[in-house]
């Protein structure tokens, strides 16, 4: 299992990483600052410079407001794209503004959640997206390659 | 027959009727129909002769009339031919009776008029020519909607149709000048006459139409003492009768038509109320012309008034439509930016508290962190603060030495930036606000010094162009030209926060002042190939092609 963590606050990067580890994620964490290179990233898993597909993460944790590509920019290229678009996309964002969520819904995002400022919270919130999309993926691949 | 009786008959008999001396053929009296008939006054006629008054075609006729007379001591029936005042000739039939009353002895003298078939088709013909000519004025009138090109086509109308030899249109407004004319040119044609300078005094059937608002009219320009030297000069050109019609408007005299005939008596009662029938139809037409143009003008005015309110409620939606937009990604900004060093700081205190016992070198470190998050949320307060300051600051204008602004900003910047090359040409002076063109020279340079200040060669340049346009450039690692339209947005941040420092305010308080100033302000660039700030402080700036090509001119 990998989760995919886009975000370009090095301070909510750390303090997501410390958030997964508690919450007792047993797999690869990958993070980068932007969304130019997190849609680099992803293509490069969609197909390497042979063609061939490798793994896809289990799970993207994507922040909106991102330096070069924002983060909605990012959602649309995502599920616009064959493959990567059953990738499960959980925005996780400062931003409690109407249009964002909307918007991220119109785009195919699969969860929406509003970073908590206190800490404690914060690490609930990343301890339920984990326990719902990491369990949900797993009986996913198992039903879709029985 | 009493002399009572005899009196009233003269007085009222529609031929013309003349006493005379019986041995010196002086005119005692005549009646109105004579004087109507031959056009004198009587105070010209009485005590004088035929022969004084030049009534005779010629002696032979006179003396055979004489001879009748002598021999059967009347005249009877005897076919003359006369001449008028006015120099035209007449047929007549002409009887003389000798009268006694007490010891005078009169001879009474009596004109037939004879109204010859010929000149009856004359009549005819001429009467003809005025209608046919009032008729195509108005079609003229209902085809022409310029008072000008009218009046051109009334002249030559009334040369063409009427046989005048001449016809020109004075308008005043206020002094009457020549705006038309047919036939010989007006001006050529009375050397001397200049209507514009000369109606009110030298040609006197202007003035008459122009303060009495009636028809003036001579037909017989040769004789008439109302015209001065003109009859002289307009009779040697070829003008026997003259006409002068007033033309109106809104019932007022505001210009006539002159007319020249070769002939003589050319103007009877008939055609000249035809004639001043052309002139009001003339005047219903610049009437109608002027309220047409008036409607029309009004209707533009109401058009164009209604294109600049249009216009300006546009321009208020659009610069509203801004501010709202711009008060909206504020708030956005604000309240998404703020919350991100706040959750570090709780999320570091809280780590630290949990670790302070366990590893109190850990806590440190997080503490160290929270204290870092503070001084960023003060930072990024503090760049609020000054945006918020660069939108309500009243303008301090003045006129600007921007080439030493500049200077004291390089000088500064250079202190943080020690080695940076940076190339500043002269920049023309402006009109501004010191303090927060200051900002904007700071910010566009502190920026171009940031994003090159990895480069090999960093170079940065500071010039105009014309308009004045001022360009800062660098050769850093530019943007990406499709996100151009969040570039002066607050707190965007277009580059790993990890890489290059700042809050992502500093254009938007450079857009700001520049467009607080009236000026306009863009960045084009690509990644990695530099990026070049333009703007003015008024106006709008040239459009792309111009800038590229200056760029491209600048950069060789």
């Amino acid at each position: 299992m990998e989760i995919l963590l886009v975000e370009d606050s090095p301070q909510d990067a750390e303090l997501a990483a410390i958030a997964i580890r508690r919450a007792a994620f047993g797999g690869v964490l990958t993070h980068v600052p932007d969304g130019e290179r997190a849609l680099e990233w992803l293509r490069r898993r969609d197909a390497d410079s042979d063609g061939n597909e490798l793994p896809l993460p289990g799970l993207v944790l994507l922040d909106l407001k991102l330096p070069r590509v924002d983060g909605l920019a990012v959602l649309r290229q995502v599920k616009s794209t064959p493959r990567l678009k059953r990738l499960p996309v959980v925005v996780f964002t400062s931003s409690r503004e109407e249009r964002d969520l909307a918007c991220a819904f119109e785009l195919g995002a699969n969860a929406y959640v509003v970073k908590p400022v206190e800490f404690n919270a914060y690490c609930d919130a990343i301890a339920q997206i984990l326990g719902f999309w990491t369990r949900l993926s797993e009986e996913t691949s198992y039903t879709t390659f029985p | 027959m009493s002399p009572d009786g005899f009196e009233a008959l003269f007085r009222r008999s529609p031929l013309p009727t003349a006493v005379l001396g019986r041995e010196d053929h002086l005119i005692r009296d005549v009646n109105d129909a004579a004087l109507d008939y031959f056009g004198f006054k009587r105070e010209e006629v009485i005590g004088r002769t035929s022969t004084m008054l030049d009534l005779w075609e010629d002696d032979s006729t006179r003396e055979r009339i004489l001879g009748k007379l002598a021999r059967e001591g009347r005249a009877t029936d005897v076919e003359c031919r006369m001449r008028r005042r006015s120099g035209a000739l007449v047929d007549a039939v002409m009887s003389i009776e000798p009268l006694q009353a007490g010891d005078e002895e009169w001879l009474i003298v009596q004109v037939q008029v004879v109204t010859t078939l010929v000149e009856a088709q004359r009549h005819e013909a001429r009467l003809s020519r005025f209608y046919s000519a009032l008729s195509e004025i108005g079609e003229a009138v209902a085809r022409i909607d310029d008072e000008q090109a009218l009046l051109q086509a009334a002249c030559e109308i009334c040369v063409e149709r009427v046989g005048n030899n001449v016809a020109f249109a004075l308008i005043a407004d206020p002094i009457p000048r020549i705006v038309a004319s047919a036939g010989v040119a007006a001006a050529a044609y009375v050397p001397g006459v200049r209507p514009e300078m000369d109606y009110q005094e030298a040609c006197r059937p202007f003035a008459h139409v122009f303060a009495e608002g009636t028809s003036w009219v001579s037909n017989d320009v040769p004789r008439d003492p109302v015209l001065f030297q003109w009859s002289e000069r307009l009779a040697a050109a070829g003008t026997l009768s003259l006409s002068v019609i007033p033309l109106f408007r809104h019932g007022r005299v505001r210009g006539a038509i002159s007319l020249h005939h070769p002939e003589v008596q050319s103007y009877d009662p008939e055609t000249l109320d035809l004639l001043s029938r052309i002139g009001r139809v003339l005047s219903h037409a610049f009437d109608a012309i002027e309220a047409d143009r008036e409607r029309r003008d009004a209707q533009d005015a109401l058009a164009s008034l209604n294109r600049v309110l249009d216009e300006r409620v546009r321009r208020r939606t659009q610069e509203l439509e801004a501010v709202v937009s711009e008060l909206d990604a504020f708030s956005y900004s604000v309240a998404h930016d703020l919350r991100a060093p706040l959750r570090a700081v709780n999320a570091y205190a809280q780590l630290a508290s949990e670790q302070i016992e366990a590893d109190p070198a850990v806590a440190r470190d997080y503490l160290d962190k929270a204290a870092r998050s503070v001084e960023e949320l003060s930072r990024l307060i503090d760049d609020l603060l000054a945006f918020a300051r660069a939108g309500r600051r009243p303008l301090d204008l003045s006129s600007v030495d921007l080439d030493s602004l500049v200077g004291q900003v390089v000088e500064e910047l250079k202190l943080l930036h020690p080695g940076a090359a940076i190339d500043r040409q002269p920049l023309p002076a402006a009109t501004g606000d010191v303090f927060l063109l200051r900002r904007v020279f700071h910010n566009l340079i502190d920026n171009a010094l940031k994003f090159s200040a990895g480069k090999e060669a960093a170079q940065v340049e500071i010039f105009a162009t014309e308009g004045p346009v001022y360009h800062v450039r660098d050769n850093g690692v530019g943007f990406d030209p499709g996100r151009v339209a969040k570039l002066f947005g607050v707190f965007e941040r277009f580059h790993d926060p990890g890489r290059f420092q700042g809050t992502g305010v500093g254009l938007a308080i450079v857009r700001r002042i520049v467009e607080r100033h009236g000026g306009s302000i863009r960045g084009d660039s690509a990644p990695d190939r530099g990026a070049t700030f333009s703007f003015t402080l008024g106006g709008q700036l040239p459009t792309r092609l111009q800038v590229q090509q200056v760029e491209s001119a600048a950069s060789l």
